[in-house]
């Protein structure tokens, strides 16, 4: 089909006409900002957790037995003396070790969710909240919650079994928190590092 | 922080959180531009715009290198305008939203009724004609990028362009083409 305004020659070309007309301004600054943060926000789930399934399976079967078994036989010293020697990083309304393990089923640490900027006051008081109250969310599936706590666990070394996790960032960065003993405890995997909370 | 798309867009994908917004925002204009002109209302186009967005941040550890960023990048555009278009069309339309019988002649000594008529000419377009024009001509991809944005053969997309463009002159009266058209002070 052959357009009359264009010559078969040039009707590959751009028509600059059409394109003057079809220009779209630039969006102000104001609404790039937030579509830009809008869709950073709406990433919970991070590149890494892939990457640490495969890690987790290696560190499952190598090591998972041994620390369930230590996980199992020294559970409640462990989180004592923990909280005995941080008592800063104690949830002031921690549920109790029946609570954490009824919520676990098969051993599983229990997924609160992905809370966001770790900085931001408002969801720390949402993940304190989730934490004391042992709410699960399913937004990680299985497979995620296993990397996240074997890549955690790897960088983080935690004393005590971990009861529940939840995602989040510091300063950009995807980073776990791991409750144990009612402790929060924040580690950024990529580089590890281990963070109180502030 | 490096320039190139590609190398962004694999640091994006290994958990850069720097090079994602960075790609956000180098490409949210042509993004928005897109979904402008494919769903044609300003309000569902940002909306178009923010789900496009939320689909690369998410998806761009899929983005296997193989083409250029903003070919991966203009599908998932096109694709989030053509799914608010579908959900447009599923919500109610109250009447006041249904354009008129089309462009008014001789109206293009108006800059804001000359977008209204380009948008209403845009609406009169088959959605097929209308985004294989959009990333023709505003976008200015060549007819294979668009042919394999889009799926279809190149000659689909050479013809769609054509009829699309013819159409879209005769919806706006041919004025595009006039060379005496009248102009606005500020074009």
């Amino acid at each position: 089909m052959s357009d009359p305004q264009h010559p078969t020659g040039d009707a590959d070309q751009r028509d600059e006409q059409v394109a003057s007309l079809l220009a779209v301004e630039p969006l102000d600054d104001l609404t790039r900002r937030r579509l830009v943060d809008t869709a950073l926000r709406a990433t919970p789930r991070r590149p890494w957790a892939r990457y640490a399934v495969a890690a987790a399976v290696v560190l499952a079967l190598a090591g998972g037995g041994v620390a369930l078994l230590v996980g199992q036989s020294g559970h409640h010293q462990t989180t004592t003396h923990a909280a005995a020697r941080q008592p800063a990083r104690v949830l002031p309304n921690a549920p109790n070790q029946q609570q954490a393990s009824a919520a676990a089923p098969n051993g599983l640490p229990i997924n609160l969710g992905d809370f966001g900027n770790l900085g931001d006051a408002a969801n720390l008081a949402r993940l304190r909240a989730a934490a004391t109250a042992g709410r699960a969310s399913p937004q990680l599936s299985a497979s995620d919650l296993a990397g996240s706590i074997a890549a955690a666990r790897a960088c983080a070394h935690p004393a005590g079994p971990v009861t529940a996790v939840a995602t989040g960032t510091v300063r950009g960065r995807a980073a776990l928190v791991l409750v144990s003993g009612g402790r929060l405890t924040v580690v950024v995997l990529s580089p590890c590092e281990v963070r109180p909370l502030p | 922080m490096p320039e190139d798309d590609k190398t962004l867009a694999r640091l994006a994908a290994g958990g850069d959180r720097r090079a994602l917004e960075t790609l956000l925002d180098r490409h949210a204009d042509r993004v928005h531009a897109i979904c402008r002109r494919v769903v044609g209302d300003p309000d569902d186009a940002l909306d178009a715009t923010q789900e496009a967005m939320i689909a690369v941040a998410r998806g761009v550890s899929r983005f296997d290198g193989r083409s250029a960023f903003t070919t991966w990048l203009y599908r998932v555009a096109t694709n989030a305008a053509l799914d608010e278009l579908r959900r447009k069309r599923r919500r109610p339309q109250p009447a006041a939203e249904v354009p008129d019988s089309g462009p008014a002649m001789g109206r293009f000594d108006d800059s804001v009724a000359a977008r209204l008529d380009v948008d209403q000419a845009l609406a009169h377009l088959s959605e097929d004609f209308r985004v294989a024009v959009v990333l023709r001509d505003l976008c200015d991809l060549d007819y294979a990028t668009i042919a394999e944005i889009l799926d279809v053969p190149v000659g689909t997309v050479r013809s769609r362009i054509a009829r699309g463009r013819r159409e879209l002159k005769t919806s706006l009266g041919n004025l595009v083409a006039a060379p005496g058209r009248p102009r606005t002070d500020d074009e």
